[in-house]
């Protein structure tokens, strides 16, 4: 029985924990807060959609996350969950509950690297709410140094925590899983193997039976893994990664339309994942398959533009394959495609518009779009205003998409000026850690003292780049140089928050670190009331 | 348009399924709201209390009817895969008695569980929870006022029983989930649907040759009902 004193105690520790509730009902986030008020709970946050709840996790990054898998039309729970963790804006100790009324929901999402740390399904009481809170409260305090680690992609300390763990009863089985994810990451087959192995002896435990497939790829190739995937697929066809792995293993073997037809498969279950669009596009490609190509090209950069996780790539692969397929077609059809591209073209401009590579890129394409179509008036115009913006910045321009391209309008209109700047640019090894074309130019601009308009060019590439580190860094310092003559707005000081929170990640013996270190302090001064 | 008069071709199966997904989120909604209304009625207004449990307990047995429908249809079309993981027993029935908290209070019902502590099974937890939902609302609902729960693990299988102290289970029941497959006899009421969903949900766990069972006794050591689930 609980004492008095204990039940205090325990009202207490809702009482100091912060709380996110994410459902588009509004009858259930607002139960939902009653049971947490009832449990101690004094601060509760509530969103409806997944953009709301990113805003306000990045704010204040919550102890415990409660999301409904179902968002309405926006991301669903995993993509929200997804986003802030390669983002690296999910907190480790962070307790995270996705809610669903379909049952089988963890399994279709259960075998994925990013995973909440347990799944409930609706209904649940308060009783059961509060009992499971505990339990897995209690569970994740045991494994935040290991996810910490993890992070930090320090892979023997966290191996070292996460066989220390295997004393612990209640978190073996979760570290044990993670253990094994520690051995794939660093490729070490064999004792990745002893584990799935001795799991699936006791039980035909999905994720380490999808682990003995992994392995089987690696370590003997396509057709070992097909033996083994087959009787997964045969007991579930909704096993989504079980149709990811089947996809490699026919890749393994040069059969390129077996694996697009297992991807398109995976598709059906789980039709959101960008990650599985772009699979499916090279997969595509390789098959020759234009029109399916075409597809899923429409269908990632749908997806990607709600995301944080878009790439630039995404968009610019679309544009080619349309450019690809309007040269491909004839009379009536091409004009339907070239006027689709078009609009598309507006479209990608605006969702990139702080991004000079992008404009320069949906240029480009326009230039060549005209050619496709004979317009060469039309063609050359776009071409004369592209090589404009691009012959004095030449040096900057960093992405081979928007190089060759350049190169090949060049070639198109004869202008043997231009293509040796461009030749010459190719050759030039010298690419940063990232390739972007607005990172180079906002280095440019801030060593020239234009610090404004460098904050602009980082804050450009750190859309298209959001995980990058060394963009990231930039726009920190370039921010807080800004600091000095013009006070941060409150997006700005965010900004530079999220920047430097990503940062903390590069591991201490990075070159690096003493600069992250300095940022920090001069963010933390700045903070501090004068 | 053609003819008016042809009919609609209707696959049956996948708008049943649809629709019971729909009812399920609406009942989820009210069982919500029922909850919330406990919370807040009962502390004023005790003599509410029986009342509201009653209607808790007829939607939550709406909501099992409904998840039944669903598994059994997957099941019949090969779609009822199991997700198996580790989990604790202890923490399984805690959560199991905590989810009939409001019904259990109401009816004064002393719960009592014996559960080997540090206990670990390999079942799939949603499916497992709701066969022994279905078992426990069904002993509060006969029960006196005794329920008891236990697991252990016995030769290599883990053995969880739930008793009670009522009259037991009528004669056609204990009869019944032997010869589940051939005679399931929709005309034989309530429990019919539920034994036959717990039969699927049992022989689904297996491992190596051997296959999970439910059995249904009146040998209770309180003087009721037995329903033990045993699995590899």
């Amino acid at each position: 029985m609980a004492t008095a004193n204990s039940m205090t105690d325990h009202f207490q520790r809702y009482a100091k924990r912060r709380f996110l509730v994410i459902d588009d009902f509004s009858e259930f986030r607002l139960t939902v807060r009653k049971m947490l008020e009832e449990f101690g709970a004094k601060q509760i946050d509530l969103a409806s959609n997944a953009e709301d709840a990113f805003a306000l996790y990045s704010e204040f990054r919550h102890d415990v996350v409660i999301s409904d898998f179902n968002l309405g039309d926006g991301k669903d729970g995993q993509q929200l969950l997804e986003e802030l963790s390669q983002l690296g804006i999910l907190r480790h100790d962070t307790l995270y509950l996705m809610a669903s009324a379909e049952n089988s929901l963890h399994m279709v999402m259960g075998a994925l690297e990013c995973r909440p740390d347990d799944y409930l399904t609706k209904p649940f009481t308060k009783n059961t709410l509060h009992t499971r809170i505990d339990r897995l409260l209690a569970k994740k305090q045991l494994l935040t140094p290991l996810l910490k680690a993890l992070d930090e992609s320090n892979y023997a300390k966290a191996e070292a925590i996460a066989l220390k763990l295997q004393q612990e009863p209640k978190a073996r089985a979760t570290a044990l899983r993670y253990l094994s994810e520690i051995y794939i990451a660093q490729e070490k087959w064999d004792k990745a193997k002893t584990i799935f192995d001795a799991a699936v002896q006791a039980r035909p435990i999905l994720w380490a039976r999808l682990g003995l497939v992994k392995v089987a790829l690696e370590t003997e190739g396509g057709e070992s893994a097909l033996k083994l995937v087959e009787p997964i697929l045969a007991e579930n066809t909704r096993a989504v990664q079980a149709w990811d792995l089947k996809a490699l293993a026919h890749e393994n073997l040069g059969d390129y339309q077996a694996a697009q037809d297992a991807l398109q498969q995976a598709i059906n279950v789980s039709p959101r994942s960008l990650e599985r669009l772009r699979h499916a596009a090279l997969v595509a490609d390789k098959n020759q398959d234009l029109d399916s190509k075409v597809r899923y090209l429409k269908q990632l950069t749908k997806q990607a533009k709600n995301s944080s996780l878009k790439t630039p790539e995404d968009f610019i692969l679309r544009q080619k394959a349309m450019l690809e397929k309007m040269n491909a077609s004839q009379g009536m059809a091409k004009v339907k495609i070239a006027n689709e591209l078009q609009s598309l073209l507006k479209e990608d401009q605006k969702l990139y518009s702080a991004s000079h590579f992008m404009q320069w890129e949906t240029m480009a394409v326009r230039a060549e779009a005209a050619l496709a179509e004979g317009k060469k008036e039309a063609a050359k115009e776009m071409y004369l205003r592209l090589k404009k913006e691009l012959v004095s910045n030449m040096d900057c321009v960093q992405e081979d998409a928007l190089l060759t391209q350049f190169q090949s309008l060049c070639k198109a209109m004869s202008d043997e000026e231009a293509l040796l700047a461009v030749n010459k640019q190719l050759e030039n090894t010298e690419h940063e850690e990232e390739r972007c074309t607005d990172n180079r130019l906002g280095l440019k601009l801030y060593s020239d003292g234009h610090i404004k308009e460098a904050v602009k060019c980082f804050a450009a590439a750190r859309q298209q780049h959001p995980t990058s580190l060394a963009i990231a860094i930039n726009l920190a310092q370039a921010l807080l140089k800004q600091a000095e003559f013009q006070p941060l707005s409150k997006t700005e000081t965010q900004a530079c928050k999220a920047c430097l929170n990503l940062s903390l990640k590069l591991p201490e013996d990075d070159n690096r670190h003493a600069r992250v270190q300095q940022l920090v302090k001069r963010f933390v001064a700045l903070r501090e009331p004068k | 348009m053609s003819s008016k008069k042809q009919p609609l071709s209707i696959d049956f199966s996948s708008v049943l399924a649809t629709s019971v997904h729909d009812m399920k989120n609406s009942l989820c909604m009210l069982i919500q709201s029922l909850d919330t209304l406990a919370m807040q009625i009962t502390d004023e207004n005790p003599k509410y209390g029986p009342e509201l449990a009653n209607l808790h307990y007829e939607a939550s047995r709406l909501n099992g009817d409904l998840l039944h429908l669903l598994a059994l249809y997957r099941a019949d079309r090969q779609q009822l895969p199991l997700h198996i993981e580790e989990f604790f027993i202890e923490d399984l029935v805690d959560e199991l008695v905590a989810r009939n908290q409001l019904y259990i209070q109401s009816r004064g019902i002393q719960v009592e569980t014996d559960i080997e502590p540090d206990l670990c099974w390999y079942v799939d937890q949603d499916l497992v929870t709701s066969l022994l939902n279905d078992v426990l609302v069904n002993a509060m609902r006969y029960t006196q006022n005794q329920i008891q729960i236990t697991a252990r693990e016995r030769e290599g299988f883990l053995e969880i029983e739930i008793c009670d102290n009522g009259n037991g289970y009528p004669k056609e029941m204990l009869s019944m989930h032997t010869s589940m497959q051939d005679n399931l006899n929709m005309q034989s009421g309530r429990t019919g649907l539920g034994l036959f969903f717990a039969q699927i949900i049992a022989s689904a766990h297996r491992r190596n040759d051997l296959t999970g069972t439910i059995e249904l006794k009146n040998s209770s050591s309180l003087g009721g009902s037995v329903f033990t689930l045993r699995l590899p």
